[in-house]
């Protein structure tokens, strides 16, 4: 069996909205991700897409159930714990980016080896080699700020991908660009995914994107549903979300 | 609008709530600092004025001495003259109670049977027992209970008082507070010293002069002339004459026609004349204060700008959004000044107490200059003046509103969709920040070409240094954006460390610009006024080693508030001087006599040791040729500060008032010397006795044989003089009480220095609060990207850290111009003393090692919460 890069286990979300009941964002969702594996996600806004993919990161903790990423159980860690985590398994993209305007193209991508302080000749290597291969490699030294959205997800990518992550989680990746650089985007970022080896979860409004990944699912005010379950998935959805 | 308004308000109170305290406690700190130094320079001079109230009363014209006191054959002279109604003499003693010498007396000797404004009153025999209340009328002289006697029972009546007064030896009455303070009841008998002389006196009433002068001292009081005269001063002589005028006389004709008859040996002066003379005399020290006030000014109005423009930069999206809805321009400016006005009163009100309370916790060091140095009375109670009430009001709402100006209208936009990003605000700061650079050079630029273009047509102005520093004050903070992007942009960036704090500055220079700036002359204040003291200081020093070259110094306890009258007598000045170890004896007289408006202090020295005894530092002459010139009679060494004063140089004639008329001296050399500001001189002590009429010595000093240890000497000489009260010091410790002075006098800088740290560490958390508010998204990021919460809270203490090393930077730069301003410019044209820069390290590594402690304790607070900002805000949040 191939090795699971995330997996859910009855996991239930609820916030504490002041007064009123607490809101139930995600409810009684199980599945497993095997390495490798991409996988989409639609649903309309406020179905919890966005707290499905926080809790995939460790970000934010499940209020019941089991959320395993790279083998371990996100409750039982600390909160320092959970961010080294972050470090090593996760890689994040996002909507509107997230590139910091001071720093250059290079210093946003090898940002995340910074925090993990990792030594400065392996950083920059591995981000000409991301830059390189995602055609920003003369780049390195421009100001983020210069460069085009689709330019700047791009950088967003290669900074996901820097660590090597197990799993890299986006949401909404191709939300803020047009159709042709959201295409292009989508493309490189697939390549990239089966090249690094990595697993992919991600978000997208856009059903053209959805179809691109290994499997589509879609969630319905908290609950997941698997809409295309191939047989080679070993997907456990729970018996609400299979209804 | 107005319900926008409130909301707006509350919701800034309850989500916003440390950033709106803090822009609060900058306004408050500001205006506290202004206030304070205001009140304690108002109370500087009302001490004085409340005095003289005190002891003269409602009379129109004060008959005083050209030269301390004069002879008491002209009061007769005084009463003669058709236009007075009434005249009082004075004969005015300053004596040192004998259980605490520290402690002085402040009496006054006069007519208790004629028409005198002395509020005498007999008290209750409880009116030791603490209770400041001045005594009631229902009370008695002797010893009963007081209280539920009838009114008038037992009271005695002033005649009776001042029957007593000249009947019982040693009678006087003391001031309520003072008879509380001391644990006196009416009766009882304390002792005081008047020079050598050592004097019982008892008790006989209160005198409660703060009934109606209410800044009046607590230690005067009240005496009969003749006894005064006799036991602690000298007979035949007076210091005063107070004098009420008939009604719908001519007072500058009547002042005239007392002059005449009263001849050279006094001068007639007006109340307001008096005052004006004492301000006059406080002239240096008040502007002193001023200075420092334009300083603390300055740097509140600074402060509370920068408070201001940082709530404001947070809330730019906010009036973005109100914008686009439809507010036109004018509603948002008007928001955005409405709150502004609101916070600069709230932090008014706020401050104006805590300014009154810096002013009282350090009136005594201001207290103590007045009588040290200038030996005026002492600050007993606070006055605050209506001004500082509107100076507070103006300076805090002022410069909050001053500080909005700029946002209000970026706020009022024609494109508000650049609101909502606040990352361009920075971007276009730094695109402005060589064009401030180039403003701020041209600021120093102009204000030096000016200084030195005035200098060279010879228009010199006492106050251009103040324009100097003016510029200085102006010109730093506009070179600071251009600064701190130019040394934190081009930091590489190295890891999640200092290097990327640095660069994060770079990033939101709109904000930290600011914070930089006002450390920046923070800093500057600090180093300029450290350097300054430090270099008086050291130059001090050197005067010292060079001047007090006796071993031994022999005074008496009253000697610095007796003036003439604390005189040692001849006994005592033979017994100290047939010690075995005494080589010689140098005896020193000193009196104060005027020319024009001038007080001219002169002292007057035996001259009779071997010339190696005398090295006068000069600043021009020759310290032997001067000597020999004293010597023979008819000249005078005079001080720089009087040279500088009236351009008096070697080989001029210097003119001045004694008893018999104007008197010349030829000029034999100008020497150093910091004793006192407004000038002195010095003649052979035989030379002052022909001038002033001869009177006792003051001082003495002795010369030791070389292999004599003086502390030895000094402990013989005072078991041979016990019972004496005389102050006899060694060298060593002559000096360091010079020193004590010294930090006394200075003391009140540090008043100024601590609020400067204060009004630091207040930006600095608010800088970085702000910044923490700025970027959430971006703190959310470091979280998301795997940065645990210390990383985060070290980013934001190395942020905090790198700001004050910037701050530091900068305000030393600006520091060491500013020190060279005061010490080449404002000293000289104000007081006139050659002081010779001293730069100590020391002192700025406690200074940095200070403010970089500061900054991290201020960073701490803001820190946390940047570090408990969550990763989820990411979603929610664009950078
Ligand atoms: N911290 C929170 N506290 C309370 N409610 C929350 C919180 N975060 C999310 N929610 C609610 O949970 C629901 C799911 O939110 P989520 O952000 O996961 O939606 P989404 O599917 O990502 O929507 P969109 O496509 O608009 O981004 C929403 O109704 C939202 O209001
Ligand atoms: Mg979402």
């Amino acid at each position: 069996m191939t090795e699971t890069a995330l997996e859910f286990e009855h996991v239930t979300k609820t916030y504490d909205t002041s007064g009123a009941e607490p809101f139930r964002a995600l409810h009684d969702v199980s599945f497993q991700i095997p390495r490798g594996r991409t996988v989409a996600v639609v649903g309309r806004s406020g179905s919890g897409k966005s707290t499905l993919l926080h809790l995939a990161a460790a970000i934010d903790l499940p209020t019941s159930g089991r959320v395993v990423v790279g083998g371990r159980d996100i409750s039982s860690l600390s909160d320092g714990d959970r961010s080294r985590l972050r470090r090593t398994d996760v890689g994040l993209v996002f909507q509107f980016f997230h590139l910091l305007p001071g720093l250059s193209v290079r210093d946003n991508v090898v940002l995340p080896g910074w925090i993990a302080g990792r030594p400065q000749s392996e950083l920059d290597r591995r981000a000409r080699e991301l830059l390189d291969r995602v055609g920003l490699g003369h780049y390195g030294a421009r100001p983020v700020q210069k460069l085009s959205g689709g330019e700047m997800q791009r950088v967003a990518i290669c900074r996901s991908l820097l660590a090597r992550p197990k799993v890299l989680l986006a949401d909404e990746p191709t939300g803020n660009l047009d159709d042709e650089n959201a295409r292009r985007v989508m493309s490189l970022l697939l390549e990239l995914i089966r090249e690094e080896g990595s697993t992919l979860l991600f978000v997208t409004h856009s059903e053209e994107m959805a179809a691109l990944a290994d499997e589509i699912w879609s969630i319905h005010s908290g609950t997941l549903q698997v809409s295309a379950p191939e047989p080679t998935a070993t997907l456990t959805a729970s018996p609400t979300a299979m209804n | 609008m107005i319900r926008y308004f409130l909301r707006s308000l509350r919701a800034q109170l309850t989500t916003g709530r440390s950033l709106y305290l803090l822009s609060v406690l900058g306004v408050a700190l500001g205006v506290a600092s202004v206030v304070s130094i205001r009140i304690l320079n108002h109370n500087a001079l009302a001490a004085f004025r409340g005095g003289v109230r005190a002891v003269s009363g409602d009379a129109d014209l004060t008959v005083l001495g050209v030269s301390e006191s004069f002879a008491d054959s002209l009061y007769p002279t005084v009463l003669g003259d058709p236009s007075v109604a009434s005249a009082w003499p004075i004969h005015r003693v300053g004596v040192s109670l004998s259980s605490a010498p520290e402690v002085f007396l402040d009496v006054i000797g006069t007519d208790l049977l004629g028409v005198t404004p002395m509020p005498l009153e007999s008290a209750p025999s409880h009116m030791a027992s603490g209770s400041n209340t001045p005594p009631a009328s229902a009370s008695e002289a002797g010893g009963e209970e007081a209280g539920d006697e009838e009114a008038g029972v037992g009271e005695e009546t002033p005649l009776a008082l001042a029957v007593d007064a000249i009947r019982v030896p040693g009678w006087v009455a003391v001031t309520p507070r003072l008879a509380a303070e001391r644990g006196w009841a009416l009766g009882d008998s304390f002792g005081v010293t008047s020079g050598s002389r050592r004097v019982t006196l008892t008790v006989g009433a209160v005198v409660d002069f703060q009934k109606y002068a209410p800044l009046a001292s607590r230690y005067l009081a009240v005496m009969d002339v003749s006894q005064a005269q006799a036991f602690l001063g000298r007979s035949g002589r007076l210091h005063q004459i107070d004098v009420v005028l008939k009604d719908g006389t001519d007072v500058e004709a009547s002042r005239a026609r007392l002059a005449r008859a009263l001849g050279p040996s006094v001068r007639v002066e007006t109340p307001g004349e008096r005052v004006d003379d004492a301000a006059g005399l406080l002239g240096a020290f008040r502007l002193n204060l001023t200075a420092l006030s334009l300083i603390s000014l300055f740097v509140g109005a600074f402060l509370i700008f920068s408070s201001t423009q940082a709530s404001l930069v947070r809330r730019r999206g906010e009036l973005g959004l109100l914008r686009s809805l439809g507010t036109t321009r004018a509603q948002t400016s008007s928001i955005v000044l409405g709150e502004v006005a609101l916070l600069g009163a709230v932090g008014v009100a706020i401050g104006l107490p805590i300014g009154y309370w810096a002013a009282q916790e350090n009136v005594h060091f201001v207290s103590a200059t007045l009588t040290n140095i200038y030996l005026l009375s002492a600050i007993e109670r606070l006055e605050v003046p209506v001004s500082v009430f509107v100076t507070a009001g103006v300076v805090g709402i002022g410069s909050a509103l001053l500080g909005a100006i700029l946002p209000a209208w970026d706020a009022a936009k024609e494109d508000p969709r650049s609101l909502l990003v606040a990352y361009q605000v920075h971007e276009s700061t730094g695109r402005f920040s060589g064009t401030l650079a180039v403003l701020g050079l041209g600021v120093l630029l102009i204000s030096w070409s000016a200084y030195f273009a005035i200098g060279v047509f010879g228009v010199t102005s006492r106050y251009s240094g103040f324009g100097l520093g003016l510029a200085l004050l102006i010109g730093l903070p506009l070179l600071t954006p251009w600064t701190v992007r130019t040394l934190t942009r081009n930091v590489p960036a190295r890891g999640f460390g200092l290097s990327l704090s640095l660069r994060n500055l770079a990033t939101r220079l709109q904000t930290t610009a600011f914070s930089v700036a006002s450390l920046a002359i923070a800093v500057s204040m600090m180093v300029g006024i450290t350097l300054l003291v430090g270099s008086f200081r050291e130059t001090l020093r050197t005067w010292v080693d060079g001047s007090i070259r006796a071993d031994v110094y022999v005074t008496t306890e009253s000697w610095t508030q007796g003036g003439a009258e604390a005189f040692l007598t001849d006994e005592l000045r033979a017994a100290l001087s047939s010690h075995p170890s005494v080589l010689g004896v140098e005896s020193l007289r000193r009196l104060t006599t005027r020319r024009n408006d001038r007080r001219l202090p002169f002292a007057g020295v035996s001259l009779g040791l071997p010339d190696s005894c005398y090295a006068f530092p000069m600043r021009s002459g020759n310290a032997m040729d001067a000597l020999a010139a004293l010597r023979s009679g008819n000249a005078a060494l005079i001080s720089e500060p009087l040279s500088r004063l009236t351009g008096l140089g070697v080989g001029d004639e210097l003119e001045f008032d004694t008893p018999t008329g104007t008197a010349r001296l030829e000029v034999a050399g100008v020497s150093y010397d910091y004793s006192t500001e407004g000038g002195s001189v010095l003649v052979s002590l035989e030379t002052l006795n022909r001038l002033f009429g001869a009177a006792p010595i003051q001082n003495i000093a002795l010369f030791l044989a070389p292999e004599a240890d003086p502390e030895v000497v000094v402990s013989e000489l005072r078991a041979k003089t016990a019972g004496a009260p005389l102050l006899i010091r060694s060298n060593r410790s002559i000096r360091e009480e010079v020193f004590r002075i010294f930090d006394q006098t200075f003391a009140i800088t540090r008043l100024l220095q601590g609020m400067a740290l204060l009004v630091a560490a207040c930006g600095i958390s608010l800088t970085l609060l702000v910044l923490a508010r700025e970027r959430i998204a971006e703190l959310a990021l470091y979280r998301s990207l795997g940065a645990v919460r210390p990383q985060i809270f070290g980013l934001f203490v190395g942020e905090g850290l790198s700001l004050a090393a910037l701050g530091l930077l900068l305000g030393t730069v600006g520091g060491l111009v500013l020190a060279a301003i005061l010490i080449y410019v404002i000293n000289p044209s104000f007081f006139g003393w050659t002081i010779r820069p001293a730069w100590s390290w020391a002192a700025w590594v406690e200074q940095s090692v200070t403010l970089l402690s500061t900054a991290v304790l201020a960073s701490l607070y803001p820190a946390l919460r940047a570090s408990r900002v969550p990763a989820q805000e990411l979603s929610r949040e664009n950078l």
